[in-house]
């Protein structure tokens, strides 16, 4: 019987269905994108989040960490694998080809980089791992040979690619070599701290900050994890903001669901007035009006889901965005949600319409 | 046995600041299976009067007692529910569903109770108004007087002890009239009760004895009134 009310103003009812539709696309769609967003993103910038620079404060006139501060750092975050580093640019060459590349010096590379082919040695005295652009400009394996300004030594590990790992130290053209290569007894230009998690990053860089930095700012302690915490803050503020475009659009749509069930609950005032007169409870009229009202709901958040998987859909065959961002849960919870609020908002619109149909006086119903 | 007692009923409306009296301290009784038509001037109660009788609406002051229980102080789903029991209703503008077939209209009021009434009945009494044939038409394939007689279909659905007519045989010509006042005799037969209000002189030969209303007050210009207006 709703249905048959419904599709009596088929035009009106059609209106409302596609203004909840829209709602529902709206939340659904901009709570996706947001997400596949912030999934993009973070999977891009994936596993910096866990580690800690510690750099000369320029500002205060300091151009490198001495030792002795170095082992003030390494005291402060027992525990917490480091690696002091020394920084130079030059070239380096294998079979006649040349390229440009940065030196890195340190004793334990491990703590920075991470070898995709070969390994690293716990403690670095002889040979050299070189940076995965380096490896193929100079077409360059485990085991060969490169002739560097600082000196020639022996492939022991290829690093892995910027790509799966993002590093505070750019691994992609380096040659990273024993400390001792680039070492001038000056001090370091930078020690890199690895915390395990974002919370051991942060609990090393503030141990740094009270015992290094305790009467005077020697050095700058720079978190990657604090980066990582301000782009998810600026996402979930996107979302946030996207969302609520979206709530805006359902709650026009809620209006124009209440506007529907009024006009209909007012044109059927007689009806109504009979269905009372014939022993028709106020709790009959108002399961009638809200089915009505729910009625629209559904179908209108049924289209919704609808034009949004469709949206998505697109949006995985026409942009590079990945299979693991589209389908991720939080897809899935958006249209779930959106469908859910969409339906709600339905029924919050009806129960107005159907509260004042319940109270009518059937006598003054039928009266006029 | 008595099936509707009006006692010393008043019913009055406020509309601005002016008390319009409607129902002057009336007493009413219908006998079972009695057919009791009601006149007057127009404005002068009688609607007023049947949605007394038919539980729409409460007096002012006096009581209404229908079935043999008193409805006055009843609640308001309880008044409902025994409308939906013990009462028919034909209004004068018989609010058919205009989304429902003549079938599902006459159905429509047992919706809303527990008895489970099977479309069989419905069209029988469709037949029994001479609308056999029209059972699956919606409202606006149907004339005025067809209109009227699915309504009247739709008041007997729930097998009523009163049935309250607003001008049953308004839009009806001589032919139809005469079918359905046929109609309404024979529901008296199995002790339906039946109170109609009519300008037409031809539901008065049909009653048993009519009512006359003038300003809210039961007039005493008929001879065949002499059971109105005295102690039950
Ligand atoms: N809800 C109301 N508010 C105010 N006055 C009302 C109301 N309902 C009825 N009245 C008044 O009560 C009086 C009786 O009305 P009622 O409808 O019972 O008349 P009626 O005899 O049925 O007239 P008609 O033959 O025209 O249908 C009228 O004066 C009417 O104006
Ligand atoms: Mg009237």
């Amino acid at each position: 019987m709703a249905v048959r009310n419904l599709t009596r103003s088929r035009f009106r009812s059609g209106l409302a269905c596609a203004g909840i539709a829209i709602g529902v696309f709206a939340i659904a769609a901009l709570g996706i994108f947001g997400n596949v967003l912030a999934v993009e993103a973070t999977s891009t910038i994936g596993e910096i989040g866990s580690e800690v620079v510690v750099t000369p404060n320029g500002e205060e006139g300091y151009t490198s960490i001495p030792e002795t501060v170095v082992d003030e750092i390494e005291r402060a975050t027992s525990g917490t694998p480091s690696a002091a580093i020394l920084t130079a640019s030059g070239l380096a060459a294998s079979r006649g080809e040349t390229a440009s590349v940065t030196f890195y010096g340190t004793e334990n590379p491990g703590a920075v980089f991470e070898a995709s082919e070969g390994s690293l040695p716990r403690v670095f005295r002889t040979g050299a791992a070189v940076g995965s652009e380096v490896a193929e400009r100079l077409s360059l394996r485990v085991g060969d040979r490169i002739e560097t300004e600082v000196g020639s030594y022996r492939i022991v590990a290829v690093l892995q690619g910027s790509e799966t790992q993002i590093s505070p130290v750019s691994p992609d053209e380096a040659v990273v070599v024993p400390e001792t290569a680039l070492g001038t007894g000056g001090g370091y230009d930078q020690v890199v701290l690895s915390g395990e998690s974002g919370g051991g990053a942060s609990e090393a860089a503030d141990a740094v900050r009270e015992t290094v930095n305790a009467r005077e700012n020697r050095v700058t302690v720079f978190e990657l994890s604090s980066v990582v915490e301000e782009i998810d803050d600026f996402f979930s503020l996107l979302s946030g903001f996207l969302i609520s475009l979206g709530a805006i659009s359902l709650i026009v749509a809620g209006v124009s669901i209440l506007n529907v069930m009024m006009m209909s609950v007012v044109e059927r005032r007689g009806e109504i007035g009979v269905m009372r007169a014939v022993g028709g409870q106020r709790g009959d009229v108002v399961r009638i009006i809200l089915i009505e009202a729910v009625a629209l709901g559904v179908v209108g958040s049924v289209f919704g889901v609808a034009l949004t998987s469709i949206a998505v859909a697109a949006l995985y065959y026409l942009t590079p965005v990945g299979a693991s961002a589209v389908f991720d849960p939080g897809t899935f919870f958006y249209l779930g949600t959106a469908f859910g609020v969409g339906v709600a908002v339905s029924v919050l619109s009806g129960i107005y319409p159907a509260w004042s149909a319940a109270n009518e006086d059937p006598v003054d119903a039928i009266r006029d | 046995m008595t099936a509707v007692e009006l006692i010393g009923v008043t019913k009055e409306y406020e509309s601005g600041d002016r008390r319009v009296t409607a129902l002057d301290d009336i007493n009413v009784t219908v006998d079972e299976g009695e057919f009791v038509s009601v006149i007057g001037p127009s404005g002068s109660g009688k609607s007023t009067m049947l949605n007394l009788i038919g539980l729409l609406d409460r007096p002012t002051s006096g009581r209404v007692v229908v079935g043999g229980v008193d409805a006055t102080d009843m609640s308001e789903s309880r008044r409902t529910e025994k409308r939906g029991e013990v009462i028919g209703f034909v209004f004068q503008d018989f609010y058919l569903l205009p989304n429902l077939t003549a079938e599902e209209n006459v159905r429509m009021p047992t919706a809303f109770n527990k008895s489970r009434v099977d479309s069989g009945r419905a069209r029988e009494l469709l037949g029994r108004v001479g609308l056999g044939d029209r059972v699956d038409h919606y409202p606006n394939e149907l004339s005025g007087g067809q209109k009227q007689r699915v309504a009247i279909a739709r008041s007997l659905i729930n097998s009523p002890e009163v049935l309250l007519t607003d001008e049953p045989t308004g839009n009806l010509d001589l032919d139809t009239s005469e079918r359905i006042l046929g109609e309404i005799s024979k529901v008296r037969e199995t002790g339906v009760s039946v109170i109609a209000v009519t300008h037409d002189p031809m539901v008065e030969e049909y009653a048993d004895r009519t009512v006359e209303l003038v300003d809210g007050r039961l007039s005493d210009s008929r001879s065949d009134t002499a059971r109105v207006g005295g102690e039950p």
